[in-house]
């Protein structure tokens, strides 16, 4: 379980403030809002890799940003929003890369340590690809190597950007995938999105944040709310409900 | 099985050049003399001495064999396999294919430590080399940080600022130089083995034999430190590992090049001649990079010494060879990333 409890954190001119939510094992909470509300700067703050001013991130009780690299990779995958490949490793290599924690620094991996890569990868129905160029890959299918890099470690909390810029049928087909991982292994995952409606599918949970804060966070039905939403992204919208699914539209200003 | 010929080839490459080069020279020597008279020597030195085989070859093979040949051939390969490693661990550690050791400065700080030591300080050569290697990778980094981000082109950038920078130094060490000292440096600086013998063997080979090692057994590591910032969420801590190899890679470099001057384009090289053959996976690149190295070196410095009446400083050399590949490599990667 992950829990965040008055995050604030300020760089510049850019602020969060008192972010507070909490996800169970299992579920996903879906940080939603618009471009540069600062989605993945909480994201960053729950992992660590920005400093939080005060403690204020638990997984399992754990105060988690205080923990070593090492101990935190090995609580928690975070498959990070757009990723430069340096060289054209296999795509073998770059999941076995999620392993470092458990690897001391002499050490390689092993057989059985390539084995489980291949595992996660048939898990994500990417095993073809094994022994292909990481770099050949296209958007989709390297945002699921990555969260086979992630998976491998078999966290407890799952961080996660994955929308960042595929189109619909891989959106669609990774956040299926992620829906049916966190179930299956009991993970506590964050996404961040900006679309609505696609949120209102997926998540258990969603917060929406606008300029550094979290304006309400709840089960979908709740925060899928016109005047919210309004408020969040500056646009009017309409709200529809379609087999129990809040379904969010655009008012069109001009009428055709 | 293709594959696995090639990974023979390049694996026993040092073995076949070795003795190869032993045998080329103004005095040639047969491979059969030299097989027999260093499997007397290793005989003799296993035994203490209590065995000897009775030779029946010229006084003058073994002069020719053990002072001359054999330190300038082990030195050279010492120092290829050093130059080849340290190029692939810093293209890795800058995730940027088109850097090594000459290039970001390391060779240029190296050198005018130990010219520094040589013409005026009463220090050890070795030891200012490695220093000044420190300080310039220290400013070439510092120079091509640019709001927080080392780009390609950056570093290239700050390599050439901080090479220009030591040469220049360099040069006003030499221009104040007492002229029995200066022709000597001259002809170090190029870059030449011509100087090596037993005692710089070993001075060379306890900082490149542990060197190597090291990496060798860090060497996966590099495939995730190579992911940048990213590697952080991987569990490392991403600037002490930096430091860790970095080090690794200036002492090593400060070895060389305090004993054979600059090599440039050795460590640019080698690791991708690696990489095209067997991929950028570094638990078979660093092994690979540091075979092929000392092959190269070899190789060179034999035709360094036996193509022309004179010698050729190996430095002079291996440069015009390696101005053509960084072209291609240039292209290839459009100065950017990587587009394989």
């Amino acid at each position: 379980m992950l829990k965040v409890e008055g995050l604030s954190f300020s760089y510049g001119d850019f602020t969060v403030e008192n972010v507070c939510f909490e996800v169970k094992d299992g579920e996903i909470l879906t940080l939603l809002g618009p471009n540069g509300s600062g989605k993945t700067t909480i994201l960053k703050n729950v992992y660590g890799l920005l400093r939080p001013k005060k403690k204020c991130v638990f997984v399992d009780g754990k105060d988690f940003p205080s923990l070593s690299l090492k101990e935190r990779a090995k609580l928690a995958g975070y498959v990070p929003q757009s990723h430069h490949p340096p060289f054209p490793y296999t795509v073998l290599d770059v999941v076995v890369m999620g392993l470092t924690s458990q690897l001391s620094v002499f050490e390689s991996p092993r057989e059985e340590h390539y084995k489980r890569a291949l595992e996660k990868l048939r898990l994500l129905g990417m095993e073809r690809f094994k022994d292909r160029p990481y770099t050949q890959l296209s958007g989709g299918q390297l945002q699921l190597v990555l969260i086979a890099r992630a998976l491998i470690q078999e966290p407890r909390v799952l961080l996660d950007e994955p929308t960042a810029h595929l189109d619909f049928k891989n959106q669609v087909k990774i956040l299926g995938i992620i829906k049916r991982l966190t179930r299956e292994e009991k993970i506590a995952a964050v996404i961040t999105l900006h679309d609505p409606n696609l949120a209102s599918v997926y998540s258990d949970k969603i917060a929406l944040v606008k300029e550094g804060e979290i304006k309400a966070v709840g089960v979908p039905r709740e925060i899928l709310r016109e005047e919210i939403l309004r408020e969040v992204y500056s646009v009017p919208v309409q709200i529809f409900e379609l087999n129990g699914f809040r379904v969010v539209m655009p008012v069109m200003e001009v009428t055709i | 099985m293709n594959r696995k010929l090639v990974l023979l080839f390049f694996l026993v490459s040092p073995i076949l050049s070795f003795f190869f080069t032993l045998c080329i020279g103004a005095y040639p020597l047969p491979l059969s003399a030299i097989v027999h008279i260093i499997a007397a020597k290793i005989l003799e030195i296993v035994t203490f001495g209590r065995f000897t085989l009775d030779l029946n070859y010229p006084p003058v093979y073994e002069t020719i064999l053990f002072q001359i040949r054999l330190p300038r051939v082990i030195t050279a390969m010492l120092v290829g396999s050093a130059l080849a490693v340290s190029g692939a661990v810093l293209q890795a550690t800058f995730r940027n294919p088109l850097v090594d050791s000459y290039i970001i400065g390391i060779s240029a700080g190296a050198a005018f430590g130990a010219a520094l030591a040589i013409g005026f300080l009463p220090a050890s050569v070795e030891v200012l080399a490695f220093v000044f290697s420190m300080v310039a990778m220290f400013l070439t980094y510092t120079l091509a940080r640019i709001s927080g981000k080392v780009t390609v082109i950056t570093l290239i950038l700050a390599g050439i600022i901080i090479n220009a920078f030591f040469s220049a130094l360099t040069s006003l060490l030499k221009f104040l130089m007492e002229h029995e000292k200066l022709a000597g440096v001259v002809y170090w600086l190029m870059g030449s083995f011509a100087t090596a013998n037993w005692n710089v063997v070993l001075r060379v080979a306890v900082p490149v034999i542990a060197g190597c090692i090291v990496v060798h057994l860090m060497r996966w590591h590099l495939n995730v430190l190579s992911m940048g910032e990213e590697a952080q969420i991987l569990g490392i801590d991403v600037g002490k590992m930096r430091v860790v190899y970095i080090s690794v890679v200036s002492l090593m470099t400060a070895a060389a090049v305090a004993h054979c001057g600059i090599i440039g384009w050795v460590g640019l090289i080698m690791p991708h001649i690696v990489r095209m053959a067997f991929g950028p996976d570094h638990k078979s690149l660093i092994p690979l990079s540091i075979a092929l190295g000392s092959t190269f070196m070899v190789l060179a410095d034999t035709l360094a010494r036996s193509i022309a009446t004179y010698e050729i400083p190996i430095g002079i050399l291996t440069t015009l060879l390696g101005i053509p590949f960084f072209t291609y490599l240039l292209r290839k990667t459009r100065g950017g990333g990587w587009n394989a």
